[in-house]
């Protein structure tokens, strides 16, 4: 069953904010200016605590990226919602040449 | 010589690959240009991430690494695992519902019926396309460089780089997105599997990485590469725009609209920060190590150091196996080649009425054409700047920056009813302004540029620090002019958009159905 055919619109606004909320903090801890100048500890004996902070980070995007897919993911691109186009490539206006043009 | 003929083999594989392994017995155009659209999951991951990675992401960063320190890890790869994933999320999987259900087999497609204009198409199509082609010199130049490290010398850089160009425009030429995705695929797997081992070999053959982080940590000079004091805080904030440029490359974005289902992004979206870990941070922590063990190196000649590590500390066999997987990273530049051709068949000569006149074959002897003219333009261009740029710098400067600033058009038409042709021509012009204005304030101060370590310089004093000349180029304020680009970009998209008339009814209901019926 899809989640957001239950929600109601202002449970789908909460959810976008928390979910805008959550990519914000996740950018700010990017910034680390804390391990500016740090050399130690060494992690694993040979990563500088900033390179090993990052290397964390990109796990944890791996992990956020992971609860987008689950909790977050678009649901207006199934097949059902954009069918399969009848006609074939190059029918569109896109490609029909300059007449869509103003 | 037993590396360089062990990297011979590989390209022999990939042109069997490229040409041969995947090839349908009628190529259609949606067939040559889009392989259908019928990438599962695992090789739309794996193309794309080979896609994305080029020579600058291995040699370039390992170069940038050796000077610049740790830092380039978080402010190249970290920031991309966070914003590239997001820009499939968002962008990548809008685009191709789009094109699934309308046909378009270009952004630049979308942007024109999307914006009910085609000159908007055709400002895109010029300045994307300007801004492809040094990437695609890059890659010629990276293939250059490697065979002539690998091989020591023996296969000099103007031969190595026309094999490279070659073997590319073949396969291309000849396979086209179906081809191209697989060697891509290979490419990735080959370098994600033999990227550990030359990491391990390293690091036994330096005697450990933990004395060599203590011997750098240990003396005055070099302790600094272990954290960011080599990097400001406003270039480090600056970077975290760059990778808004991914799905904007016509490359990138091309790629996007070859997967069979959604879903096929899913597995993208959560792995690709993974790929990304784990082809930079042995990248940057190795270039870091070279300055252990090639010290003093000029940033031009900084680029090969892991070529360099790999001649030193690895067995001639593995040595060439390595190599080969480092070419592969440098071979990027086909899927360029094939988003170029492509552009071009579908932008230039199919919109106006080369498809109706000639029919759909011409229409892809055409692309096929293309990519023969610019394989050779771009080799052509390689051998004569040589030298001249480091690989890293020459990339970021022009494609990365206006590719970037190129964004907020394209999230405002894929997202944003009342998004306008105008808006979007406000803004792509100034993008086009901006990219020419920073390449001649480059050019300006060219001759008073600081050297490595010195302060920045004001180029023109009396406006303070609005404009200043880095070692790496041209800041605002010390921030890459990039912020700035972007910021201008999206306010000129959503102010001029506003301020002119709304798209027509027809197209909403088209591109936004739900949302029209709840107005």
């Amino acid at each position: 069953m899809n989640r957001n055919t239950r929600a109601t619109p202002c449970r789908v606004t909460c959810r976008r904010w928390f979910w805008a909320l959550a990519l914000v903090m996740v950018f700010l801890l990017h910034q680390d200016c804390w391990n500016w100048a740090r050399v130690r500890p060494l992690v694993l004996g040979v990563l500088p605590v900033g390179l090993a902070y990052h290397a964390a980070y990109a796990l944890g995007c791996s992990v956020l990226m992971a609860l987008l897919v689950r909790f977050a993911w678009p649901q207006n691109l199934g097949e059902t919602a954009l069918p399969d186009r009848a006609e074939p490539t190059g029918s569109s206006a896109a490609t029909n040449g300059p007449s869509t043009a103003p | 010589m037993i590396p360089a003929v062990i990297v011979f083999a590989y390209l022999a594989v990939v042109l069997y690959l490229g040409v041969f392994a995947f090839r349908r017995g009628r190529v259609s155009g949606e067939d040559y240009f889009l392989a259908n659209r019928s990438l599962a999951s695992v090789i739309f991951l794996l193309a794309l991430f080979g896609t994305n990675m080029t020579a600058f992401s291995i040699l370039g960063a390992s170069g940038l690494a050796y000077h610049r320190g740790i830092g380039v890890f978080g402010m190249l790869a970290s920031s991309s695992a966070f914003v590239i994933p997001l820009s499939f999320f968002f962008i990548g999987t809008r685009l191709w519902a789009f094109g699934k259900r309308f046909g378009h087999m270009t952004q630049v497609q979308f942007l024109r019926d999307r914006l009910e204009c085609g000159h908007i198409g055709t400002a895109v199509f010029a300045l994307t396309a300007a801004m492809l082609v040094p990437y695609v010199v890059i890659g010629v130049m990276g293939g250059g460089h490697t065979l002539e490290a690998i091989s020591g010398g023996v296969v000099p850089y103007w031969a190595g780089g026309g094999l490279v160009a070659l073997v590319v425009m073949s396969y291309v030429f000849f396979g086209g997105m179906r081809g191209t995705a697989w060697v891509n695929t290979f490419q990735t797997l080959l370098f994600l599997s033999f990227g550990s081992i030359a990491f391990l070999l390293i690091g036994r053959g330096v005697g450990g990485f933990d004395q060599v982080i203590e011997r750098l940590a240990s003396q005055p000079a070099t302790a600094s590469l272990l954290t960011r004091e080599r990097i400001s805080m406003a270039e480090f904030f600056s970077y975290a725009f760059i990778p808004l440029s991914s799905v904007m490359f016509p490359h990138v974005a091309i790629m996007c609209l070859t997967a069979r289902r959604a879903e096929a992004f899913k597995l993208t979206v959560v792995f690709y920060p993974m790929c990304i870990l784990l082809l930079w941070l042995p990248s940057v922590f190795l270039g870091v190590v070279a300055a252990d063990q090639f010290p003093g190196l000029k940033p031009g000649e900084s680029d090969d150091v892991i070529l360099r590590l790999l001649r030193a500390h690895a067995g001639p066999v593995l040595a060439g196996v390595l190599g080969a997987a480092i070419l592969a990273c440098v071979m990027a530049a086909d899927s360029q080649i094939l988003a170029l051709g492509t552009m071009f068949t579908q932008d230039v000569f199919a919109y106006y009425g080369g498809r109706e006149r000639f029919g759909e074959k011409a229409q892809v002897w055409t692309g096929r054409a293309f990519v023969v003219g610019l394989t050779l333009v771009a080799y052509l261009a390689a051998l004569r700047l040589k030298d001249k740029e480091g690989i890293f710098e020459l990339a970021v400067r022009f494609a990365f920056t206006g590719y970037a600033a190129l964004a907020p058009v394209m999230v405002a038409a894929l997202y944003w009813r009342r998004a306008t042709k105008w808006g979007a021509l406000a803004a792509t012009l100034w993008v086009a302004l901006a990219m020419a204005g920073l390449w001649w304030l480059h050019e300006r101060s060219a001759a008073f540029a600081p050297k490595p370590g010195e302060p920045p310089v004001p180029i023109f004093p009396a406006l303070g620090n609005l404009f200043l000349r880095t070692p790496g180029g041209v800041t605002m304020f010390g921030y890459l002019p990039v912020v700035f680009l972007c910021g201008v970009s999206a306010a000129l998209m959503a102010g001029v958009s506003l301020l002119t008339r709304p798209p027509r009814r027809e197209t909403i209901e088209k591109y936004f159905p739900n949302r029209a019926e709840a107005d």
